[in-house]
Formats: C-alpha cells, structure tokens, sequence
C-alpha cells in the first residue's frame, strides 16, 4: 500500500472513529464498496424507496470521512507546494515518482486544515453538529501525526 | 374470520403465544380472498387499458401504418355540423353513425395503433421485468453477504429464509452505504435477492430486543416473497416506467407539438393535454395503492409468523429513529400523501393494532376506481365515437369487460371492507371473557368501521373527472358549440350521482353479505357467485349509465321545451325520461328490484342461518342467547310526518309538470297520479320511522302499497306506477336522512354463555392484538424459527 494512501485511510479511520464509531467495524468493506469518485453526497438514493422496507436512507460517515481525508492530504499536499510537481512526475513515471512528504504543519495551518475539511463535510450531508467532531477529529489525527514520535 | 383476512389468511396452524395449547380442531381448508395488494393490481391494469384507448401515442399508428392525421376526422365532423340545421340536426339525423372515418381506404388505423400499442406495453414491460429486476444489485456499496466473514448472519438469514415459502434460494446482499435499518427484496422469479443494510446488521450484534427487531425485519422482506409482492411490485414499477416513457410523454410531447406548430390540431391538443396529466396522476395514485397495502400485508404476515408485533414496532421505532425524526417526504402536501409509496410508521403501527387501514380503501382507491369507468366508455360512447363507427374503435373495444373487472374489484373491495366491519365487536367480546371462559361463537351484527364518505366520496368525484376530461367528450365538446354548459355539467354529475347511489348499495351489499361469507366455507366461491350476477347486471345496465350524458346534452335538440329549461331541470327532466322508458319493459322493475333488493336480502338470510347453525353446533347445554345488536334510536315522528307531508305536497305537481314538459299529459291523469302519491308517502313514512335500512324499507313498502293501488289499472301500466312510486319513496326517506336520530344510551351486549365448545382446561389467548395500547411482550422473538411449518396470520379467535 502506499505512503498515501495509508495515509489517507489512517486519517479516514480516525474520523469514522470519533464521529461514528458504530461503523469502524464496517469500515474496511465500506471504503472497498465506495465509488471510484467518492460520494458525491452522503445520503445515497431517494428518500424514499418503493422497494425498501420504509426507513430513510442515512448518512454514510464512511464515505464522507474518507472523501474530507482525501481532501485534506490533498490541501497538505498543495500546502508543500509539490501537488503540481507530483503530479507530473506519477505521469510521466509512476514507478519512479516519489512520494510526497508533507512537511511539518504548523498549528494555525491544522486549524485551517480541520475547518476546510467540516466544511467539506457540510457539503457532503453531514449535519452541523457533526461535522464540527469531524473537524476536531481532523485537527487532533494531524496533530499526532505531526508529532515525529507519534 | 379466515376470509376477512384477505390476503393475509393462509391455511396453517395458528402461532401459540399463550398459556396453553390451541384446540385442535380440524378446519376445512378455506380459499384466501384476493389480497388488497392483488385487487390495486388489477385496478392498476384496468386504469393503463383504459387510457391507452385514446392516449397512445401517434407512432403507434404509425406503425400500424395509419397516415391519416386525427384532425381531419374532427373537421369532418365539423362539416357535418355546418350543414344546414347544425347540430340539432345532426342529432335528429338517423344516419348519424359511420359518416366519418368509416372503413376503406381512409387511412385511419386506431384500432390497430391501440393494439401496436399494448404489444409494445407488454414487451417493454415483460423486458424490464427480466433484465432489470436485479439492477439494484449493482448499485454502489451492495456486495453479497460473505458466509466465511458473517457466518453468524449468513446462518440467521439462511434459518429465518428456510421457514417461509417462496423464499428458499433467496441470495442476501449488504448494503455497506446505508446505514439507517432497512431492507431491500427484489429480482424476479428464480433469482431473488435481499439486501439488508448495514445498519440493520448491527441490531444482530445487540441485546434480544434489537435482535428480535432485525429478525423482524428479514421477516417483512421475506413476507414480501410469500405474499407474491416483489413480482407485482416489480411489473407494477415496469408497467408505469414504460407507459409513461413510451406511451404517456410522447402522446403529450406529440401534443404539444401540435399546439405550438399546427395550427389546425391545436385546440383539439391543447385540450387532450389536461386529459392526459390527470391519466398520469390517477396511475400514479394507483401505483401507490399497491405499494401501500404490500406494506401492510408483509407486516401482518410477521405479526403472524412470531407471534407478537413487539419485535416489529421495536424496528419501526429504530427505523424512524435512525431517520433522526424528519418529517420524511411523504407527509407534506395532499399530494405526497396520495402518491407515496410507504405508509408511514404510525400508520403501520395503528395498522397492527386494527387493521383497518389494510382493510379499507380510501378516497385514492375509489377514485381511481370512478376514472377508469368513464375513461373505458368514452371511446364507445362518445358522440365522435359514434360519428366514428366502423373507423374508430367501438366496434371491439371491450368496454364492458373492463366494466366488469372493474365493478369486481370494487365489490372485492368493499366486501374486505365489510368482512373486517364484522371484527371488531367480535374482538371486543372476546376480549370482555375472562380467560377460561372465552368459548361459543360470536353471532352479532358488525358495528365499528371507518367512515365510508371518503370511499364514496372518491368514487364520486373520480367518474366526475373521468367525464369531464374523458379525451373523446373533450374532443365532442370542442366542436359542438351550440351544447350549453349547464346542460353537460348536469349530465356529468348525474353519471357521478349514479355512480355514487351504486357505491353505497355496495356497501349494503356488502355488508349483507359479509356473514353469510364469512361463516360459509367457500367464500371465494360465494363471493365470486354474487360478484359475477351484480357485475353482470351492471355491465347489461352500463351502456345506459354512460349513454346518458351525450343524451341529455343532446336533448335540447329534441324539444324546444326542453331547451328552453336551465341545464339542471333539463337534465332531471330527461334522466327521468330515460327511467320511464326503462320502466316500460314490464320485466325491468322486478329485475332491478329483484338485484337492489333481492340479492342483499338473500345474503342476510343466508348469513342468519348460517349463523344459527353454527350456534347450534356449538351448543352443549342451555341455549345461549344472541348477542343484541346495537339498534339505533328513531327518528322523532313530527319530523317524519313533515316530510312525508312535503312528499304528498311536491310529487304530484313535479311529475304533472313533467309531464307536460314532455308532451305526455296523459300521464298527468289524477287515476296515475293518486296512487303513485300514496304508495311514495307510505314508503317515505315507513322508511324514515325504521332504525336501521330506511331506504329498503321505503322501496319494500313503496313497492307493496303501490301494487295494491294498481291493482285496478291494467297489467301494464303496474310497472310504470310502482317504479315512479318507489322513486318518490326512495327520494322522501333520502331527504329523511338529514333528520338527526333521537339521542339514546347503547345498551352494551351481553356476553353469550355456555358450555365451552372447546375441551376444558387453559385456553388460548386471543392472537389478534388488542384495539389499541401497546402490545404484550411475546415470548416468541427468541424463539426456534420456523415456529410450526409455515406459518400462518392471526386467526379469529372465534372461528
């Protein structure tokens, strides 16, 4: 697996774990059954099935943590100024490209980080109230992340 | 009452949640009546046969290779109109038939577009249903339920699957991105699939009452594959996707087309349009219907199977919990109310509790009902359908077959609705013994059942919109101008009035019936049996109900008097021409009277002695008297005298005056005119001074009174003299129904004793949940599964 992409579910883990932590059971086969693209939105289908037995369908914490992860490391990655950089190199030799190392974060740009990525979590569905634990759970992975011993 | 359970009573055992064992008492194997479910599938069908009459779209002609275009058949009908004497003389004209688009080379191919467009219907539909059935299989985040990672849960579902019939080889999905408590059945016939959602996984891991409530849900899915849902529903949402995308929308784009580009076809398709919005809506109130009463059924069934609805409302409550008490979509706006799919959760809880609502339609069941019957008669019975003869389609369009069908579901309908009426009481009584005394069987008339108006009110106005937006009467009154608007708008609501008489006689009907049915052994067959004489009768009659309105607008040709009348007196005025023509036919009085009356009056006496004997078979030692019916008061007598009064006042000018308006003034003879008084004032005071029935008694004594009076006149003239008697008795105790009854305290019955038909000892408790509170905790959610074989619904504890 790679560096990022440990990264990336290692990030989505943590928030799954502190917004909805009846779901880190289901996480693994949860990412595996996501799109190619992400959710687009939290709550998948139409609210009301014919088929269904008559419950609405709900907010995947899931699908949003992993989609506000990827965002993320990806604002990191822009934050190192190599996004553009790593880019070209994976496409033009995907072997040979190395991967990105975010730099040291500094405690105003995880402040950033975590209020983009509630944000983010907004617009995927997410209800206010959680997506302010999803921003708080954003900010204390990046710290401990940041932390060499960590 | 195995019959009333509809859909949902199956032979088998009962489940034993009680104390003690059930009596075993071998019953004869009974037939379900058709389940609400399968009676909306048939509307279903009738409704999309009905509107393809006239609303296929134009490639089907097309294909049947018309290439005459619609307009010119209704500018030929304008020229027959412009010819000298308008349209009184067209209407006079005894050739008026097959004069446009007749047979040859016309180019007019309806009839075979109409059938072009079943075949494409059919096969559209036959191929959604093969190909995409498992489509949401293949939705993201649905992956097939992993026996080696969940065992515990394949071997769940694979017990809880191998106790219901249809269900064995059902493959069970996971829906990893639905986190609320759901569950998904589809695929069709040989491939079935459930998806179970993540969120309802997690109840599995809980403590016994999550895990009953999961169980409970399974169950519902695979309730959904016994009760034959998952097919129905599955051609339902086919049939209405490929109708609306292959024959609705482009009938409408057609005609919109037309409006903004052809000038010559626009008034005629910008009429077509509202026409064609409303066939959509009524299919879409239809298509909830169906998917509403599944849902009661599948939860009636788990109810059956465990025993208990505990389990169930645990799941509800966590399924509406989970949805985080929003107000779902369903509940906003009339609209949405009639159009969704899902009842809501308090509707299925209340619908555990009583079944009520699975047992009795509502206004969108009866609507849907009154469009469909004259949408099925406007292509025959139109004026531009019988300009059209021969070119048009009434020559094989099976109007009276939907009729038919159609008057069978309302009578399945209603016969549910009167067959659960009986339940209540039956329950209450039931529940009053004290447990080792609960014995005998239950004899008693029905009390307790929801107000029928909106079934009645729904039938109603749905024949009301069918008139009115019928695509060939649109058509018809867009090019006769000289039929005045008051006049059709009597008409129509003279057909939505008859309408509504018919449906409250089928209510009575019904609720003759519903005894004799229910103690019966074959109801099917007994049901069936007094379905096909009524429908037949009708369909004989039907021709004349929806012939009315083009009669009556046309019958201002007819007679300068008549024209010279406000729409609504020209209408009563040739509505009652049309009756007394009828009643001309020396066989049609005791005919009608003989099907209005006789044939629910049989249904009482069958029932009561059914009922006797069934008491009589049960007896063991003193008699045991009959449980008293509740009897309303009667009526105050001044007030009964008062109408009877008016009615000796009012009939005698009323019918001298139309009589004259008719040029028959001989009918205005005092000799027909004294007897016909005396036999409606017998009837009317009869009928407004008994408690229950006012109207039978009215036409009963009516009909007595006035062959006594006749008896001097000649045979023939019996007919017409009784029959406009019995009118005026029916219309006096109608009129009497605005009295209000006397105020009187209902005596409460008392309970039968006797020696108990059952051996002694513990006897069960009763399996059909109490009228209202919550539910006792069963002991069966954690239970072995399958409890007894199949398992079968709550039976009537009296049966």
């Amino acid at each position: 697996m790679e560096q990022g992409e440990a990264a990336h579910l290692a990030l989505g883990r943590a928030i799954v774990a502190r917004v909805a932590p009846e779901e880190l059971p289901y996480f693994d086969e949860t990412v595996a059954s996501l799109p190619r693209g992400g959710l687009r939105r939290g709550r998948r289908g139409p609210q009301e099935d014919p088929l269904a037995f008559g419950g609405l369908a709900e907010v995947v914490v899931t699908g949003i943590a992993y989609g506000v992860a990827a965002e993320v490391l990806k604002m990191m990655g822009e934050t190192a100024g190599r996004g553009l950089i790593a880019r070209v190199r994976r496409l033009f030799g995907r072997r040979q490209a190395v991967e990105p190392v975010a730099p040291a974060l500094s405690e105003d740009r995880i402040t950033e980080l975590a209020a983009a990525a509630g944000r983010s979590a907004v617009l995927l569905g997410l209800p206010p109230d959680r997506s302010e634990l999803l921003a708080a759970a954003v900010r204390d992975h990046l710290r401990t992340a940041d932390r060499p011993d960590a | 009452m195995t019959a009333g359970g509809g859909g949902t009573a199956i032979p088998g055992p009962a489940p034993t949640s009680g104390a003690g064992p059930p009596p075993q008492r071998r019953q004869p194997r009974r037939w379900p009546l058709p389940s609400g479910t399968l009676v909306a599938f048939a509307l279903l069908i009738c409704a999309v046969l009905s509107s393809l009459t006239v609303l296929h779209p134009g490639y089907a002609d097309f294909i049947a290779g018309g290439h005459i275009r619609p307009h010119l058949i209704n500018d030929c009908v304008r020229d027959m109109l412009r010819e000298p004497g308008g349209l009184g003389a067209l209407a006079r004209s005894d050739s008026v038939e097959g004069q446009c688009g007749g047979t040859g080379d016309s180019g007019d191919r309806t009839s075979q577009g109409i059938l072009v467009s079943y075949g494409v219907l059919a096969v559209a539909t036959t191929l959604h249903y093969l190909f995409r059935s498992a489509r949401r299989a293949r939705r993201p985040g649905i992956q097939p339920l992993d026996p080696t990672r969940r065992p515990a849960l394949y071997a769940e579902t694979a017990r809880l699957a191998s106790g219901v019939d249809r269900a064995r080889g059902v493959v069970f999905l996971i829906d990893f991105l639905d986190s609320g408590v759901n569950g998904v059945t589809f695929g069709r016939a040989g491939r079935r699939q459930i998806v179970l959602s993540r969120g309802l996984l997690r109840l599995l891991d809980g403590n016994a009452a999550d895990r009953a409530a999961f169980r409970a849900v399974v169950l519902h899915e695979l309730a959904h594959l016994r009760n034959r849902d998952v097919d129905i529903t599955l051609v339902t949402l086919g049939l209405l996707r490929c109708y609306f995308v292959l024959m609705l929308f482009p009938r409408m784009l057609g005609d919109l087309v037309n409006v903004l580009l052809v000038s010559e076809a626009a008034p005629y398709s910008g009429l077509l349009l509202p026409g064609s919005a409303a066939t959509g809506a009524v299919l879409l109130i239809a298509r909830s219907v169906i998917l509403r009463t599944r849902e009661y059924g599948a939860d009636a069934r788990v109810v059956g199977w465990m025993g208990t609805a505990q389990p169930l409302l645990h799941a509800f409550d966590l399924a509406s919990a989970a949805s985080g008490g929003r107000p779902g979509r369903s509940v906003r706006g009339w609209w949405a109310k009639v159009t969704r799919t899902h009842p809501t959760f308090d509707q299925r809880r209340a619908c555990l509790a009583d079944r009520t609502l699975m047992m009795h339609q509502g206004f969108g069941f009866a609507f849907v009902i009154g469009y469909c019957l004259p949408t099925a008669w406007d292509p025959v019975s139109s004026v531009t359908a019988r300009i059209r003869q021969g070119g048009g389609v009434s020559d094989w369009w099976p109007a009276r077959l939907i009729t038919l069908v159609l008057v069978l579901v309302l009578l399945l309908t209603v016969a549910r609705s009167s067959l659960h009426g009986l339940r209540p009481r039956a329950e209450q009584w039931w529940e009053r013994q004290p447990a080792g005394e609960r014995r005998g069987r239950w004899t008693g008339r029905r009390t307790g059942r929801p107000s029928p108006v909106p079934f009645r009110l729904g039938l109603g106005l749905g024949v009301l919109t069918g008139v009115t937006l019928a695509p060939s009467a649109v058509i018809d009154r867009m090019m006769m101008q000289g039929l005045r608007i008051s006049s059709q708008a009597s008409g129509w609501l003279t057909v939505a009035l008859l309408a509504l008489l018919f449906t409250v006689w089928c209510q009575y009907l019904g609720d003759s019936w519903a005894r004799a049915v229910d103690l019966t052994r074959r109801p099917v067959i007994t049901l069936t049996l007094v379905g096909l004489v009524v429908a037949v009768a009708v369909v004989v009659e039907a021709r004349t109900v929806f012939d009315l309105q083009w009669q009556i607008e046309f019958g201002q040709f007819m007679d300068a008097r008549l024209a010279a009348l406000p729409g609504p007196l020209h209408t009563a005025v040739w509505a009652q021409f049309v009756y007394m023509s009828q009643l001309v036919s020396p066989l049609w009085l005791p005919s009608v009277l003989a099907m209005l009356l006789g044939v629910p009056l049989v249904g009482a006496a069958c029932g009561r002695r059914l009922a006797r004997g069934a008491a009589a078979r049960e007896r063991r030692g003193p008699p045991v008297p009959p449980v008293p019916p509740v009897r309303p008061a009667r009526r105050l007598l001044v007030p009964v005298l008062a109408v009877a009064a008016l009615t000796a006042y009012l009939l005698p000018p009323t019918y001298m005056w139309w009589a004259h308006q008719l040029g028959l003034d001989s009918l205005a003879h005092p000799l027909f005119v004294a007897p016909i008084t005396e036999a409606a004032i017998a009837g009317t005071l009869v009928g407004g001074l008994a408690r229950r029935r006012g109207t039978v008694w009215a036409v009963l004594v009516s009909t007595a009174v006035g062959l006594w009076l006749c008896r001097s006149l000649p045979t023939s003239l019996w007919s017409l003299q009784v029959g406009i008697g019995i009118e005026g008795a029916v219309l006096g105790s109608l009129l009497m129904t605005a009295i209000p009854r006397r105020r009187r305290p209902v005596s409460r019955p008392t309970a039968p004793v006797g020696p108990p038909p059952y051996p002694p000892g513990p006897h069960p408790p009763s399996p059909w949940p109490p009228p209202s509170g919550p539910y006792p905790p069963g002991p069966n959610p954690s239970a072995p599964w399958p409890p007894d074989g199949r398992g079968a619904p709550p039976r009537d504890p009296t049966a």
